[in-house]
């Protein structure tokens, strides 16, 4: 294998884990959008979605795949409502602490029961998308499932721009992040929106989660590490702006497929860290500009 | 008279704390109440930054750690004595606020938290990856137990009860030390900078310089909980590095209750004594633990410290206002209104919430 198809192949790689971080980050901004409030369990909700997979294909060998992620997907936009209605709505007026607080409990509680549903060392979800290989240009290895994820989360995206662009919620749900006052004046239910806000991130966080599964071992302790990506994520692209977050979870996931590929993998988490401090100390407000709003 | 009230229960906890090694034969809570002072200190330095300046950073393990690992490697590797591990460890962890401080204390809310995060995440993987110096992930080994004497050669707190007195000594100490820096000049220049930083800025206090000292001061009082705790383990691995102990320093704040200086000692035992008390629960037991952590932030706002502050302020209140009026106000009446009190505001809520529903349904319909 060539240097230039290393590079390649760490390219390719790079934007699949991208997509999957763009779909966490996604929500994590909108959150902070919307509710303007570090939602903590979000990558926990990203780690049920990919349980919820595996547990889907595991009750009935009827379900397949796309059936199963439409199961988790909806079992955790659910569950992002009950978190929202247990841990964020009774807090919602003390101060940006205390829900940062109660999503660290709730996010415990998820993954507690997580480990007490699925004990043991991780799990693999098997899928005939994950076998099928395809090289499009060189030595480049390619599986099926790499190629869907990729597709299927730009797909999501060009939804979630297209739904907050057109549709009526979603012109209400900007709306309620620019002003929440005039919003609230102008007949939208800031209540409504902060929950449909929830049920989305959690909806999207959920659908990374139910990619990545035939890709990596699923462990429970998966959301904390993915939170962090969603952070630097939504540091990079700028708090609250939906494309500046695909932009940067894309630049990640390549920045990190990249060193683990070419430098060393044991470096990439002090690289990438260091790379935040560096973009925090040089444009405090994020590399692609502080322009609030979604 | 207030004096008198406050000295008395002060004194009969200290007389506790120092005979507790001798009534309860147990070495594995003994064991638990050294993890507890230890904690405590680093609970102090993290309330000092949360509590008193009003920045929520999630990086304060990392000042912890630091020192841990300062002291370790000069008194395990280098074999220079405790006494001057501890030095080396508050002024690794001081400098090291220091550096990061400029930078991360000019950013607000939420960037703020991602710096700490950052500087959190980058000193744990380094403890990782270096592994040629730390040890890497199989932990830095063989910490000697502190010694009192000269060089290497003396007294040591070799032992779970000696060790026991030396975490209180270093907590009581913090806790004076903390309590005098916050009734000084300085803490309220603190409290000032918290309540709100522009009008202190045109009051000519900095808030820059403020939230510096408060930064540095917590990172070296981290540093010595750190220092603490490293001798008494004898060794360090990158999990101490973990998001874990982030959480549960939150938690025995907040918990204990914010700004308060009692606040972080009693979220200690909290931290400690509920997953003990929760041991029946088996494999529930850390999902229990932290429904019990959201049932306290949501219904006791200020922490536990806190609602005892509270209860006592509305006592007195009752208390003064019933002897104006020439009635008893002995605690079972007090009891009994609070009662009352209680019973009524369920009933207000039940109609919130019913009227809250008819008005949804009717939107709906």
């Amino acid at each position: 294998m060539s240097q230039f198809d290393l590079v390649m192949q760490q390219i390719v790689n790079g934007l699949v884990l991208g997509s999957v971080y763009v779909l966490i980050a996604v929500g994590f901004t909108l959150c902070l959008g919307v509710l303007k409030l570090i939602n903590v369990a979000q990558g926990h909700f990203y780690m049920l979605g990919a349980f919820l997979t595996y547990q889907a294909l595991e009750w009935s060998t009827g379900i397949n795949y796309p059936m199963a992620i439409v199961i988790s997907v909806i079992i955790v936009s659910f569950a992002g409502l009950v978190v929202h209605y247990v841990g964020i709505w009774p807090v919602q007026h003390r101060g940006q602490i205390a829900p940062i607080l109660t999503t660290i409990a709730l996010a415990f509680m998820i993954e507690n029961i997580a480990i007490i549903m699925w004990p043991g060392s991780g799990r693999n979800i098997e899928t005939s998308l994950s076998t099928r290989s395809r090289n499009p240009f060189g030595q480049v290895h390619v599986t099926d499932q790499r190629i869907m994820t990729f597709i299927a989360a730009m797909c999501l995206m060009a939804f979630l721009y297209l739904f907050l662009q057109r549709t009526k919620a979603g012109k209400a749900m900007r709306a309620t992040t620019q002003n929440q006052v005039s919003a609230s004046l102008m007949g939208i239910n800031p209540e409504y929106m902060r929950a449909m806000a929830m049920v989305l991130s959690a909806l999207l966080a959920a659908a990374g989660g139910a990619f990545i599964g035939p890709l990596f071992t699923i462990v429970p302790n998966m959301g904390l590490s993915a939170l962090f990506k969603a952070m630097i994520v939504v540091l990079i692209g700028g708090m609250g702006n939906i494309p500046g977050a695909v932009v940067g979870g894309l630049l990640l996931g390549l920045m990190e497929a990249l060193i683990g590929g070419l430098w060393s993998a044991a470096w990439v988490n002090v690289a990438v860290f260091g790379i935040i401090i560096g973009i925090l100390i040089v444009r405090p407000t994020g590399l692609l500009g502080s322009k609030g709003g979604i | 008279m207030a004096k008198a009230r406050q000295t008395l229960p002060t004194l009969v906890l200290l007389s506790i704390a120092f005979a507790l090694p001798h009534i309860w034969d147990s070495p594995y809570y003994i064991h638990l109440m050294v993890l507890v002072w230890i904690y405590a200190i680093f609970g102090i330095s993290y309330n000092l930054y949360l509590g008193f300046l009003g920045g929520f950073s999630m990086g304060q393990p990392a000042f912890f750690g630091l020192g841990g690992y300062a002291t370790g490697l000069v008194t395990a590797k280098l074999d220079w004595p405790t006494g001057v591990g501890l030095l080396v460890a508050i002024g690794v962890a001081g400098v090291a606020a220091f550096l990061i401080g400029f930078p991360a204390l000019r950013l607000k809310g939420a960037y703020f938290v991602l710096m700490t995060i950052a500087l959190l995440g980058i000193i744990g993987n380094l403890s990782n990856t270096l592994y040629k110096i730390t040890g890497g992930s199989s932990g830095l080994r063989d910490i000697p137990a502190p010694i009192i004497g000269i060089g290497n050669t003396g007294w040591a707190f070799d032992k779970t009860n000696y060790f026991y007195y030396l975490a209180l000594g270093f907590l009581i100490v913090t806790y004076l030390l903390v309590q005098w820096l916050i009734s000084s000049r300085i803490g309220r220049g603190f409290v000032a900078v918290r309540d709100n930083e522009d009008l202190a800025n045109s009051l000519g206090i900095n808030p820059f310089r403020y939230k510096m000292i408060g930064f540095v001061t917590a990172a070296c009082i981290s540093a010595v909980a750190g220092w603490l705790y490293a001798h008494y383990v004898h060794i360090l691995d990158p999990t101490i590095f973990q998001f874990n102990l982030v959480f549960d320093v939150i938690f025995m704040v907040v918990l204990g209750g914010t700004g308060t200086l009692p606040g972080p000692v009693i979220g200690a035992f909290i931290v400690w004594f509920v997953p003990e008390l929760l041991r029946m629960a088996q494999e529930w037991r850390m999902f229990s633990f932290a429904l019990f952590m959201l049932a306290m932030i949501i219904f006791m706002p200020m922490g536990l410290w806190g609602f005892v502050k509270l209860q006592q302020y509305h006592y007195q209140e009752w208390k003064a206002m019933r002897l104006a009026e020439g009635l008893s106000a002995g605690l079972p009446s007090y009891l009994m209104y609070l009662g009352k009190e209680y019973l009524g505001k369920v009933t207000d809520f039940i109609n919130d919430v019913r009227t809250k529903f008819r008005r949804d349904s009717e939107q709906k319909g």
